[in-house]
């Protein structure tokens, strides 16, 4: 016994030094290069706010009071931006509203009542469904959407703000349903056994703990659904009609309109580098990447609440 | 002295049905109790793993039932099958029959919130909801109709039963996950009696707490018994010496033997049933 055990120790020490040799350089390697990879997106996220804000800040005084307007009119220097703005607020909100609620609905539909083989199913078509270029919906819009929308409401065209919502709503859907679904099946089996065990119908452990303990992460779902719903460029591009006017009455969701991104796809490429027209198109810009930034952590700060609750 | 025939004596009694013929004799002597569970050649399936073949026994009222054996024996599959909380895990399925105070539960038809009234369950992890105390208790109670002051009443009865009302009755609308650990579970068992069942299922209800806060879950569990019928799965044998008035033995997804507590740990049980109790040692 007393041959072994000196020997022991040795080789453990030898074991640790050899570790140490082999560990400790890659682990400072891959330490820095994770740091600077860190400081690289943050560095690149404040250099494109930068350079946005520096090619913008002219435009405020180049447009002046016009720049809070309604007309857009680069011929006369008038560069109202709030019918874009009003506009990406419309077309937001509108497929906001139709694709959260069948989002949440069809999500709690299948994690809470369907198979684990229907689930993974559907997941993986959703998927694809969210990996389809946006131009190939713009298209759909375009041949079919905007023509049944004009057909059932009797219009000349069908590229109006309603198209540009329910298709941006199909669009998003695909990302709300998954990020809920997760959200629902994540909340933990002995919440969902305690309730049943207690006499509940599905329903009301639906009501009372799924839907509870999911919350901050269908929020967090919903705002970044919220944020691609704003930057969604293409599709809307071909169906919203282009209209740089605030519809009349406001709630005129069957008139055309624009949106901030519709407006940049259209224009940008037209405007000279440095005229007003450009920077006030780069102004446009900077103030959807704030929205979109801010959305984005907003989302982070709901996730993470949801997260220390649990 | 004419022969007994053990089958008619245990049917006489109506009484936990040993599938070790030797126990029968125990039962003599012994106050016929009533049933409150009875399966027969119930077996019970995940996907194509049989985890419970052939249990056959009756669970007698007002009286602790602890049910021991070694990991995967089928213990707590048998435990929850009684609610039918099992059915919601995928690919489950079950056969024979299993009768809840004279609810067959095989019958597609039969209420799961009917049945869930009558059957109390607490989980080996106390798992509260994030809400207040008060709301807790209160949980299994959503969708009646009670006045603010039945609420209360409830809130104080239940947890006056589950030995918690002197520890929170000043903070009832704090947040219960707030609470110990113990004090957790106990909520739990507050919460479960909230909604008057007849029978109380614990799954290991001090596998997840203190020695302590054990003791107290023991205590309570002893005074609940004369309103409750209970039936709890431990590892703790001598937990269920302390305890149990009749013990059940699974094995392998088998139930081995039933009996009396005196009777399981007597010398006149089976060998593999003196092995386990003995030496916590099982050869399945």
């Amino acid at each position: 016994m007393h041959l072994s055990h000196p020997k022991t120790p040795t080789a453990h020490a030898s074991h640790l030094e050899f570790h140490k040799l082999r560990t400790l350089p890659s682990r400072s390697f891959i330490y820095s290069y994770a740091t600077l990879s860190a400081l690289t997106a943050t560095l690149l996220v404040v250099l494109i706010l930068g350079l946005l804000a520096y090619q913008s800040g002219s435009a405020i005084f180049e447009a002046n009071d016009s720049l809070l307007g309604s007309v857009w009119s680069p011929a006369k220097n008038q560069y109202g931006i709030l019918p874009m703005l009003y506009g990406s607020l419309i077309v937001m909100v509108l497929a906001m509203g139709l694709a959260l609620p069948i989002g949440i609905l069809t999500a709690l539909y299948i994690s809470e009542t369907r198979s684990e083989t229907v689930r993974r199913l559907s997941k993986t078509m959703l998927e694809i469904l969210a990996g389809i270029p946006s131009i190939v919906y713009g298209l759909i819009g375009v041949a079919f959407l905007s023509l049944w929308v004009a057909d059932i409401f009797y219009l000349q065209t069908g590229r109006v703000i309603l198209t540009a919502s329910l298709l941006l709503a199909i669009m998003i859907l695909p990302t709300i349903i998954t990020l809920t679904e997760d959200a629902f099946s994540n909340v933990a089996t002995p919440y969902r056994e305690n309730a049943y065990a207690l006499g509940l119908y599905r329903f009301e452990v639906i009501k009372e703990v799924i839907l509870p303990q999911a919350k901050g992460d269908v929020i967090g779902a919903a705002f970044l659904a919220l944020g691609r719903a704003l930057g969604e460029t293409m599709a809307v591009m071909l169906v919203i009609g282009s209209l740089d006017r605030i519809p009349t009455p406001a709630y005129n969701i069957l008139s055309s309109a624009q949106t901030i991104t519709s407006k940049l796809g259209r224009e940008i490429a037209e405007s000279a580098f440095g005229s007003t027209h450009f920077n006030v198109l780069v102004l446009m810009s900077l103030i959807l990447v704030v929205i979109t930034l801010s959305l984005t952590g907003l989302a982070h700060i709901l996730f993470k609440s949801a997260g220390s609750n649990d | 002295m004419p022969a007994v025939n053990l089958k008619t004596l245990a049917k006489e009694f109506n009484y936990a049905m040993p599938q070790t013929s030797k126990s029968y004799l125990k039962l003599v002597g012994e106050k016929p109790a009533e049933t409150a569970i009875k399966a027969e050649n119930f077996s019970a399936w995940f996907g194509e793993n049989c985890v419970l073949s052939g249990v056959t026994t009756q669970i007698a009222k007002g009286r602790i039932t602890c049910i021991v054996g070694p990991s995967g024996s089928g213990k707590s599959t048998f435990l929850r099958s009684i609610n039918r909380i099992n059915d919601s895990v995928p690919r489950y399925k079950m056969h024979g029959s299993l009768s809840v105070e004279g609810l067959d539960l095989d019958k597609k038809t039969s209420s799961l919130t009917q049945l869930r009234a009558q059957v109390g369950m607490v989980f080996q992890k106390p798992c509260v909801f994030p809400r207040s105390i008060k709301e807790n208790v209160l949980f299994g109670l959503r969708g009646h109709k009670i006045s603010r002051t039945e609420k209360d009443q409830i809130v104080e009865q239940s947890l006056k039963s589950a030995a918690l009302w002197n520890e929170v009755h000043l903070r009832l609308d704090q947040s219960a996950t707030t609470l110990s650990l113990g004090q957790q579970q106990r909520l739990c068992i507050a919460r479960a009696l909230a909604v008057k069942p007849k029978i109380l299922l614990l799954d290991e209800p001090t596998a997840s707490v203190d020695p302590v806060s054990g003791r107290s879950i023991e205590s309570l569990i002893l005074k609940l018994k004369h309103d409750y019928t209970i039936i709890m799965v431990t590892h703790d044998i001598r937990q269920t010496k302390r305890i149990a008035d009749d013990i059940m033995f699974f094995c392998s997804g088998a139930l081995i033997e039933c009996g009396t507590n005196e009777f399981m740990f007597s010398k006149e049980c089976s060998e593999q049933s003196r092995l386990y109790l003995d030496e916590a040692f099982c050869e399945c």
